[in-house]
């Protein structure tokens, strides 16, 4: 994985380990979207997404005098939502499976087998936090809203050949970010496809 | 280089041109790496639909959420946020403002041409109203008071409403209208102020008594208005109308014209005229004073809540002065006179 394009901001986290509230709010608005919907991916409701995301928030400012561990804001942030879905949906079938026991096997789906699918989208979500600004916001309206170039164009106030460039971009670092992934999962494809 | 890459993802997430398409087929056939990197862009670009941004998500309202979770963070030294909340007020009262405004002027539209619907409101004997007008003024009537407006102040150029008996005003700022209080015997010409109106038709005088702003007394001619006097804050005018004089004053105590809409009497250094027809009004009684030489008394006192009896023994006991109550009497009409209050020299 390329080390330049990655957030390596040591100074954010530096500044958060001191109690900064800018610092947190920085970090703050630059993840939260990515994060709620990657949380999305597993609890498939948006406001219970938010609220795990902020409950995530809320734990690394508490933890923020023992960050010295960690090197990279992204992963680390996505890792703590991933493990925080992941804690919710067993307490759900916990207690789904109190309620309707005979449910069970239909229940189980949602859990563990789940889990190694959603790291594409993980790494997905730490890379386009990586991705500067204008490029993100090119491929989120091309790729979430589904917008024209020409529609980008009005939007962001360019050229239809700037958005071209602008997503261009964006992708090419997206394919660096995720080669791994997309190779390893391609061998997948093609295993199930057998 | 550069250019494949442009056409690459242009493939994915948009349309290509004939041309393009052409460059794009051949560059893929070209080698099997090119090949790969095609499925890698389409794959990259089919598994990231999942991931779902939704434009529903108001990241600085959760930011402020997730704040007030953490009790680390004190909301006053959180300046980012103090802005924030002042410009949501800020803007929710804009928009109020513009929706207000919206609807007045298409009040204003379909009212074009209707007239103004008077309304008349009257302060019971013993009790205070408040009311407030179309233009956001609002007026305290005094008891036995009588207040005639109209329903709107859209097609006229001047805000224009009639007072029988005493009232308070807290006037609207509105340069381009002004504001007039008739009365029987002068009026009132304000922009926005406030300011308390005594003009019972039975009394022989009016007293205005200005709080804040700036008032001018009027006075109507046949077709034209005269303006006799302009008054600052804590200033009071009255208008003899026996002589035609006006009494213009400064008066420090301004709550005693004024206490009347908190439900408070309060007298200073008055003559026991002014405290006979005061309590005449509040009480509806009909007051004598039978010995002549009361007349030099003055009176300082305050009233909140109290029957009339308990306030005329506590006017009684500062003074020489005794009351007799005669209860009301049955007219030949079925009935009933008001009760008579007379003082005189113990």
């Amino acid at each position: 994985m390329s080390k330049n394009i990655s957030d390596n901001n040591e100074f954010l986290l530096l500044e958060l380990q001191n109690g900064q509230e800018r610092a947190f709010d920085y970090i703050f608005r630059k993840y939260y979207k990515a994060l709620c919907a990657q949380a999305n991916i597993y609890v498939h409701d948006l406001d219970k997404a938010q609220s795990l995301v902020q409950d995530c928030f809320v734990k690394l400012w508490n933890l923020r005098g023992s960050l010295d561990q960690v090197n990279r804001l992204a992963p680390f942030l996505s890792l703590m939502v991933r493990n925080k879905c992941i804690d919710h949906l067993r307490k759900i079938k916990t207690q789904q499976q109190l309620q309707e026991s005979e449910n069970y096997g239909i229940v189980d789906i949602h859990s563990d087998s789940n889990i190694l699918f959603h790291e594409f989208e993980e790494r997905l979500v730490v890379a386009l936090s990586a991705l500067p600004e204008r490029c993100r916001m090119a491929f989120e309206y091309s790729r979430f809203e589904e917008l024209s170039y020409k529609e980008i164009a009005e939007k962001m106030d360019v050229s239809v050949k700037a958005v071209e460039k602008l997503i261009s971009r964006a992708l090419k670092i997206l394919r660096k970010e995720l080669k791994d992934y997309l190779f390893l999962s391609f061998l997948f494809f093609d295993l199930f496809s057998l | 280089m550069s250019k494949i890459e442009n056409i690459l993802s242009k493939s994915i997430t948009s349309e290509l041109s004939n041309e393009e398409q052409n460059i794009l087929e051949s560059w893929i056939a070209e080698s099997e790496h090119n090949t790969k990197e095609y499925e890698a862009y389409v794959q990259l670009w089919e598994k990231s639909k999942e991931l779902v941004y939704s434009d529903s998500i108001d990241v600085d309202d959760s930011l402020h959420k997730t704040k007030a979770k953490i009790s680390g963070f004190k909301r006053s030294w959180n300046f980012a946020t103090l802005i924030r909340q002042a410009a949501a007020v800020l803007l929710l009262s804009l928009s109020l403002s513009v929706l207000f405004h919206y609807i007045s002027t298409n009040e204003k539209d379909s009212a074009q041409n209707e007239q103004p619907i008077y309304q008349e409101i009257t302060a019971a004997y013993g009790t205070k109203t408040k009311v407030t007008l179309a233009d956001g003024t609002s007026v305290w009537l005094n008891s036995g008071s009588i207040l005639r407006f109209p329903s709107t102040f859209k097609n006229c150029n001047r805000r224009e409403v009639e007072l029988r008996g005493e009232g308070f005003f807290d006037v609207e700022k509105n340069q381009k209208k002004p504001f007039i209080v008739n009365t029987h015997m002068l009026d009132v010409k304000v922009y926005g102020t406030s300011f308390n109106v005594c003009a019972y038709e039975d009394y022989s005088n009016m007293t205005v008594a200005l709080v804040e702003g700036k008032i001018s007394l009027m006075k109507q001619s046949v077709g034209e208005n005269k303006e006799l006097i302009a008054l600052n804050p804590d200033e009071v005018v009255e208008y003899d109308a026996y002589n035609r004089k006006l009494y213009h004053s400064s008066d420090n105590y301004m709550d005693k014209y004024t206490a009347w809409k908190e439900g408070q009497i309060i007298f200073y250094n008055d003559p026991i005229e002014r405290v006979a027809q005061t309590l005449e009004k509040w009480y509806n009684v009909e007051i004598n004073i039978v010995d002549p030489s009361l007349h030099s008394y003055c009176f300082t006192a305050k009233f909140l809540d109290e029957s009339l009896e308990h306030v005329l023994k506590l006017l009684c006991l500062s003074s020489p002065m005794k009351y007799e109550i005669i209860p009301s009497q049955k007219r030949s009409d079925h009935s009933f006179s008001k009760r008579k209050i007379n003082l005189s020299i113990k």
